[in-house]
């Protein structure tokens, strides 16, 4: 049976990378006495096949994740079995029984929502243009809407101005995932920033979800076949 | 109370994400690895930070780290963390952010511990060690350090001959520390209100621990040891290595800390048992583990079982000195790798003697997915393989290969030496033709159908001989650096263009650790004009720098080959004479002259006692799992039938 698990990487799973996070999986699923099935061949590995790797450095409520086992269990235990034996960075949040013959989540899943926490200071020069007023919240938002109308076809699904207190910025965006059309947040946060005069310093990513864009509407890993 | 508690601002250290995020793997300095212990500070009578003085990497592999951090945990009196040295891209931001050397589990620096305690496994991570006591904002030299700072201990394998870091440690343990650490940690408990040297008296009251501030060494005018004495009453004349008499009841960590990482060696492991004693003459783990004993095969079992619901790796192995040694490998082996293997386990042997190795292992072990195997004739001809003890014949790694390739073994590698005592230029270059032999025997044996599959990849790796201490060999000078370099390259051009895969180890850093090897406390100068010249990780080859090494001899006004090449006395005091690992002088002496006549040691455990003088001296034995002569009996292969001593 294959079992879909969504699951959070916080804390100093943030600092593991996500060849470090197949281990760390692998390894609990043998704890937890779930039997995985594996690839033929010469190098059996366990087939559990990931939604999209996470960047080092960021945290993640919406992770997902096929597990094929060869001995069917209920997919309601599998979170507690599980998370008995992980190590705290790692939870697992929720599973569900999927088809073996769904596609793999890595074609499907082609959007990323994030939140993006991004430290600002006033630009040097807009500072000066504007005569001494660093950018307002107003300019911010303004700012964020120029760069969301480039819209879908462009990878910004959505992107809106959660907070801004200076020198903290929030964002949360919704952006193309997968291949060559992906549309990393830092980026979108320095254009933003850069439109609303403001400096970017290096951003906190936390990802909050994973999607299938289908014409307007964002699917979720569970609303998927 | 002496230790590192009261020190101003022990508290966590702060971890910057814009730190972390800008370093290599730095999964390698936070904390949250699975079975990782955190204690509270405030509950625990003694704190300890095991540092071990290498990268996270190599430190996490390391099993006498996670049986001392399982020991100490074990008690609730006490708190036990670990500390690893910081990869230089690390290091040069926490001293650009003042950021002082810190134990994992807490983030609490190493200054504010009770105890900091070294792991030495090898010479050249010396400089790592004064290293992290400068990051940990710990005074360097043991003279230096007061009331507040924590007392600074090491053991380990090189700890052995201590003299070289006699400067910056204040007592080392000697022997396998698992029962003796709590012993310390006791000892400190009783000592509150004791000043340090106090403490220090009572420490060096406890058996294996040395403490080189209470001995006072002379020297001749040539560089010679004159007298090595203890100048404090409380300091015993020799100071004799631990020994866990029963290792089957032994604590055995089954919760290991499971890296993030990935490490070195990426796998759990089940000691099988300690010690050897095939006798093989420039071995110093073959004298410093001695007696072999055996765990049984219910408790390797057991252990395995637990180990591996604990950790979830995917391949756990038999560890010892020479795993097909084991005597109840036979029935074992097989048995064990059926049951992990249904659980998605690999189970794997490193350390192999060609010798024990059988058709039936080869198979067991066999697995899919073959990373290779491991043997190490060390010498090229058989007359000088006898001259050092390493009883191996060519036909026995013949046979041992043969079934690697019937078994499906793809990858083997061998491993040489070169420099050994009375090696000839036709004992180097019968290594090439040894090699080429075993190549035209596994493609023979494909031709002619014996084995299927892939060709066999065949590599090499030829290493300088380093002499060791409390060993036959401790009295024999290293070869001359050039003349290792010359037969090192004698060997790779008679082996180009034969498919095999030829390395060489530096033959500059074994001259190094040549010089530490068997050093006097006169040493502990180089290291610290070495370190202070930039030096660390130095087992590293990106990072060693031969010339630092020599320029730091130089300024110190001693001669390294006064310590790597220089042949010594029968007679000469030594200066780990006064380190008693049971084995006698005389015995060692003897080794080294039967070296010279060709004349092979027997193993103990097989074929009766060969008189090293531990077993009468000590009133300790050799246990094994099934005695020698007993239907099923495995081990070392030698004269049957007469039982070992004890």
């Amino acid at each position: 049976m294959r079992v879909r698990i969504k699951f959070r990487k916080e804390a100093e799973g943030r600092f593991i990378s996500h060849l470090d996070l197949l281990r760390v999986v692998e390894r609990a699923v043998r704890r937890a006495g779930l039997k995985v099935a594996h690839t033929q061949g010469f190098n059996p590995r366990p087939r559990i096949l990931y939604a999209s790797a996470l960047a080092l450095g960021a945290t993640s409520e919406a992770e997902y994740a096929d597990i094929d086992l060869e001995v069917a269990v209920p997919a309601a235990d599998v979170p507690r079995r599980l998370n008995s034996v992980l190590p705290p960075a790692v939870r697992v949040t929720a599973a569900a029984e999927v088809s073996p013959r769904a596609k793999p989540l890595m074609a499907v899943v082609n959007a990323a929502e994030y939140d993006v926490l991004v430290p600002v200071t006033a630009a040097a020069d807009a500072v000066d243009a504007a005569g001494a007023a660093a950018p307002d919240r107003a300019a911010v938002e303004a700012a964020a809407r120029g760069v969301a109308a480039r819209g879908p076809a462009a990878g910004v699904f959505a992107l809106e101005v959660v907070g801004f207190c200076p020198p903290l910025l929030k964002l949360r965006v919704v952006l193309r995932l997968g291949g060559a059309g992906t549309v990393r947040p830092a980026a979108v946060a320095a254009e933003v920033c850069a439109a609303a005069g403001l400096l970017a310093g290096v951003p906190c990513l936390h990802r909050r979800g994973l999607y299938a864009a289908r014409g307007d509407e964002l699917l979720t890993p569970w609303q998927l076949g | 109370m002496e230790g590192g508690r009261g020190a101003p601002d022990a508290s966590p250290v702060s971890l910057p994400d814009d730190l972390l995020l800008t370093v290599e793997r730095p999964a390698r300095y936070v904390n949250g690895e699975l079975n990782a212990v955190r204690k509270d500070h405030g509950a625990a009578a003694a704190t300890f930070a095991l540092a071990f003085p290498d990268l996270y990497d190599v430190g996490i592999s390391h099993q006498g780290t996670h049986i001392l951090y399982d020991v100490l945990n074990q008690r609730d009196d006490v708190a036990a963390e670990r500390a690893y040295a910081p990869w230089p891209d690390m290091e040069a931001l926490m001293r650009r952010r003042g950021i002082p050397l810190y134990a994992l589990e807490s983030r609490r620096p190493l200054r504010g511990f009770d105890m900091v305690g070294f792991s030495l496994q090898y010479e050249l991570g010396y400089t790592n060690v004064l290293n992290m006591l400068d990051l940990a904002g710990i005074p360097l030299l043991a003279a230096d350090r007061g009331p507040g700072d924590p007392l600074v201990c090491a053991g380990g394998v090189s700890a052995l001959n201590p003299e070289p870091l006699a400067d910056y440690i204040d007592f080392f343990v000697l022997g396998e520390a698992e029962e003796a650490l709590p012993e310390v940690i006791d000892a400190y408990i009783a000592a509150r209100g004791v000043d340090r040297r106090g403490v220090l008296r009572r420490l060096a009251q406890v058996p294996g621990v040395y403490v080189p501030s209470f001995y006072e060494v002379t020297y001749q005018p040539d560089g010679r040891l004159l007298a090595f004495r203890p100048r404090d009453a409380a300091a015993p004349a020799r100071v004799r290595r631990r020994l866990v008499e029963d290792l089957e009841r032994a604590p055995f960590p089954v919760r290991p800390v499971v890296p993030f990482v990935e490490a070195v060696h990426d796998r759990g492991q089940v000691e099988v048992f300690r010690g050897c004693t095939r006798g093989c003459r420039f071995c110093m783990a073959g004298i410093i583990y001695r007696p072999v004993r055996e765990r049984s095969p219910e408790k390797v079992r057991q252990l395995m079982l637990e180990l591996s619901r604990h950790t979830g790796y995917e391949e756990l192995s038999l560890g010892s000195l020479s795993t097909a040694d084991y005597t109840a490998a036979a029935d074992l082996v097989p048995a064990l790798a059926r049951e992990l293997g249904a659980a998605g386990c690999n189970l794997s042997l490193p350390s192999l003697r060609a010798d024990a190795f059988s058709v039936g292992l080869a198979g067991a072990v066999s697995r899919v997915r073959k990373s290779g195997l491991t043997f190490a004739p060390e010498a090229g001809t058989e007359r000088l393989r006898r001259a050092i003890n390493k009883g191996l014949t060519e036909d026995d790694l013949m046979r041992a290969v043969e079934a690697a390739l019937a078994a499906g073994w793809e990858r083997i590698k061998l491993y040489f030496m070169v420099g050994l005592p009375t090696e000839t230029e036709a004992d180097v270059e019968a290594i090439a033709d040894f090699v080429g032999r075993i190549g035209a025997a596994a493609k023979a044996g494909r031709q002619e159908g014996r084995f299927s599959g892939r060709p066999l990849r065949l590599s090499l790796s030829v290493a300088p001989f380093v002499p060791k201490p409390h060993t036959a060999f401790q009295w024999e000078p290293q070869l001359g650096l050039s003349e290792l370099c010359a037969r090192q390259d004698a060997v790779r051009r008679l082996t180009r263009g034969g498919r095999v895969e030829f390395s060489a180890h530096d033959a500059r850093a074994s001259h190094i650790e040549a010089a530490f090897a068997r050093g006097d406390r006169r040493l502990g100068r180089v290291v610290h004009e070495a370190w202070r010249a930039g030096a660390k990780f130095d087992a590293w080859s990106e990072h060693f720098r031969y010339q630092v090494w020599l320029d730091a001899f130089s300024r110190v006004g001693l001669d390294v080959d006064f310590y790597a090449g220089r042949r010594r006395e029968r007679e000469e005091l030594l200066p780990w004479d006064h380190v008693d690992v049971g084995v006698s002088r005389e015995f060692l002496w003897a080794e080294s002259q039967r070296a010279l006549s060709g004349e092979a040691t027997p193993d103990c455990r097989t074929a009766g006692c060969t008189g090293c003088g531990l077993c009468p001296a000590w009133d300790v034995g050799p246990r094994l799992a099934v005695p020698p002569g007993a239907p099923g009996a495995g081990g070392p292969p030698g004269a049957a039938g007469q039982s070992a001593c004890g």
